[in-house]
């Protein structure tokens, strides 16, 4: 019993937790990615639900480098882009940086990773691959 | 005994090998070393030896039959470098496993014997061929780069810390392997002297736009007058490792490439005959979208899609190869056929342009619902593919606003770098009074937009990439430049031309799957080592 209720905690666990966490605190900018296809963007008060519709490689054979998530807003506030990317650089300690095409009036924003499961992030690659 | 022996016949020798590695580059055609202390040379010196790739991003599994069997592309590549120079040949570095090397050495040798070679002058011509005992990988540009040391003149390659790896930690376990025995073959092999140097390291978090793209080789390039390319999606202290003072840093806007390099946009190509002054012998090869539609419109009754001289099973093939998903252009999830085919099927096919072809079932079908329908007509569109001309291409390409936004956007950048370059090299080299930019035809797609107060923009980083292999990551083979073949015949002939008024032979390689499927092309896929005389040698 105690044994089944753990493992449904963890898989549990597993599914709440975001795959992918990044935020631009000056900003107030969030980018959830929150299961293998979607997310949420937050920006202040305002937010909007995304769709993935591509990911993609780079030249670099290893890590996360370089690796951009496509996607796709809908009825979303004015202030976020219909159409997005988040490009991936790794920058120590397991510390991320992405490039966010996201939001109107920025040519890009970047955010520092709050969490990471890196296993499910490097899977969404691997499926492109 | 034989130890003696060995070692008196040594000691014997070694004033010789002295000598021959002093010889490398005291030539006084040799050109000096620049005197602005960068230690980058641009692509007008001389080369000591090239470094290619064995393995193609794409071709090991590519059974199309057309034109790309796994060799293809690099034995094409191997001899072309050794037919275009003459007896002095560089030495080329082939980092691979041996069973691939010597599959590799085979189809080099039949091209050769194509080439009318003796046996004599294949064994010569093979000599000059170095196996580095390593993985084979396809981007050998991108994990090192070549500099010089400004005393000696000598080469110096060096390992790039931040590719494959986290910043501020050694390399991965693959990519460190992998830079520890190309550049200690290179230095253990060559006949001239190469030198290993420090890691380039990376800088990164210094620039809020500096990716790990941004800090591999085919961004790292040369300039005429002891200047350097600096990007947009590199740290000034990156450049500053290799540049001698900010002064030799001519930066431009490079960070909406997809891949993010200058060498996809941008390269220096020497000029002949040589005249004076002699370092005014260069031009400049730059990607133009606006020089891509004059071509076409130039050329609008021919055939988009190059399938001369192919047969009809040769022909499907060809197209299907056009259809397969990749990286690079297809970070989108789409091929390169798959792009052209969402905009040919919303443009009507033309009975006049094609008064032999009937109006068949498939074409009344695209000029009857053509936008409702488009993906159903995308999975049929082989036929449009191998019929539609230049002039409906550009046609289709300007009903598509997308298209149109962004190669217009990229040329507005690309004639803003011009100005940027243009303007340094003369500063630096007044007694060039005619220095010339060269536009070559590039489409690019990846159309990834940014909005600022209403207006579109490049998105920086950016997701652009070339529509076809870029003519710009070509490789200068001593008088040869060995640009990746487009599938428009128009283009290719362009290349021909503007590059014959430079003085150079152009050398085509279908690169489809070695490369550009992967993002990159011929320059990508190699390094070249050059070299220069001491400036006190003066």
């Amino acid at each position: 019993m105690m044994i089944a209720l753990l493992f449904a905690f963890t898989i549990q666990a597993s599914l709440l937790h975001p795959i992918f966490k990044c935020t631009n605190k000056k900003e107030s900018f969030t980018f959830i990615l929150n299961e293998e296809n979607k997310g949420e963007l937050y920006l202040k008060k305002a937010s909007c639900l995304f769709t993935i519709t591509s990911t993609s490689q780079n030249h670099e054979r290893e890590g996360l480098n370089g690796k951009t998530l496509r996607f796709h807003t809908q009825n979303c506030p004015s202030e976020f882009s219909t159409e997005g990317f988040l490009k991936l650089e790794e920058m120590g300690k397991s510390q991320y940086r992405a490039h966010a095409l996201a939001l109107k009036n920025y040519q890009g924003i970047s955010c520092i990773t709050d969490s990471v499961d890196l296993k499910r992030l490097k899977a969404i690659f691997d499926v492109a691959r | 005994m034989e130890k003696w022996l060995i070692l008196i016949t040594c000691f014997l020798l070694l004033p010789l090998l002295e000598v021959k590695a002093l010889s490398c580059n005291e030539e006084k055609e040799i050109p000096l070393c620049p005197a602005s202390n960068s230690t980058i040379l641009d692509d007008t010196y001389p080369t000591q030896s090239f470094v290619i790739s064995a393995r193609g991003a794409f071709t090991d599994n590519d059974n199309t039959g057309v034109g790309e069997a796994p060799y293809e592309m690099s034995s094409d590549f191997v001899a072309t470098v050794l037919q275009s120079y003459g007896a002095n040949k560089p030495q080329i570095i082939i980092p691979t496993e041996k069973a691939r090397f010597d599959l590799l050495i085979l189809k080099v040798k039949e091209r050769l014997k194509l080439a009318h070679y003796s046996e004599s002058q294949i064994t010569e011509a093979l000599a000059a061929i170095i196996w580095v005992d390593n993985n084979s990988y396809t981007w050998q540009q991108d994990y090192f780069e070549s500099f010089i040391s400004p005393q000696s003149g000598t080469p110096v390659v060096r390992p790039i810390s931040s590719l494959g790896t986290e910043a501020g930690k050694p390399s991965s376990d693959f990519m460190s392997k992998l830079q520890n025995k190309t550049l200690s073959g290179i230095k253990d092999y060559s006949i001239c002297p190469v030198e290993i140097g420090s890691p380039l390291k990376s800088f990164k978090d210094k620039s809020p736009l500096a990716t790990s793209a941004g800090e591999m080789g085919g961004n790292i390039e040369g300039l005429p007058g002891g200047l350097c390319f600096k990007g947009n999606n590199q740290a000034w202290e990156f450049v500053m490792q290799y540049c001698g003072s900010k002064e030799n840093v001519v930066e431009i806007d490079n960070a909406w490439l997809g891949t993010g390099h200058i060498d996809e946009i941008m390269k220096v190509v020497p000029t002949f005959p040589k005249k004076n002054p002699s370092e005014c012998n260069f031009s400049l090869l730059a990607a133009s979208p606006k020089k891509a539609f004059e071509v076409l419109k130039k050329e609008s009754t021919k055939p988009f899609l190059d399938l001369s001289g192919l047969n009809s099973i040769q022909r499907k093939a060809k197209i299907e190869k056009f259809l397969k998903l990749g990286e690079g252009v297809h970070s989108i999830s789409k091929s390169v056929g798959g792009i052209l085919c969402e905009m040919i099927v919303k443009i009507p096919v033309s009975p006049v342009t094609k008064p032999n072809s009937k109006i068949n079932a498939v074409n009344l079908w695209n000029i009857l619902i053509v936008n409702a329908f488009a993906h159903e007509a995308v999975q049929n569109c082989s036929q449009r593919l191998e019929q539609v001309t230049n002039g409906e291409m550009v046609k289709a390409f300007e009903e598509n606003e997308a298209f149109m936004l962004l190669n217009n956007l990229i040329q507005e950048k690309m004639d803003k770098n011009k100005e940027i370059v243009l303007a340094s090299l003369k500063q630096r080299l007044p007694n060039c009074t005619n220095i010339n930019f060269v536009d070559v035809p590039d489409f690019f797609v990846g159309e990834t937009f940014a909005e600022i107060n209403g207006k579109k923009v490049l998105a920086e980083p950016g997701m652009a990439f070339s529509l076809f292999p870029n003519p710009t990551n070509s490789v200068v083979s001593n008088k040869t430049l060995i640009v990746p073949e487009s599938p428009n015949a128009a283009f290719n002939q362009e290349y021909k031309e503007v590059i014959s008024k430079q003085g150079m032979k152009t050398h085509l390689i279908d690169t489809w799957n070695y490369a550009h499927r992967g993002g990159g092309n011929i320059h990508c896929v190699s390094h070249s080592i050059p070299y220069c005389r001491p400036q006190d040698s003066k």
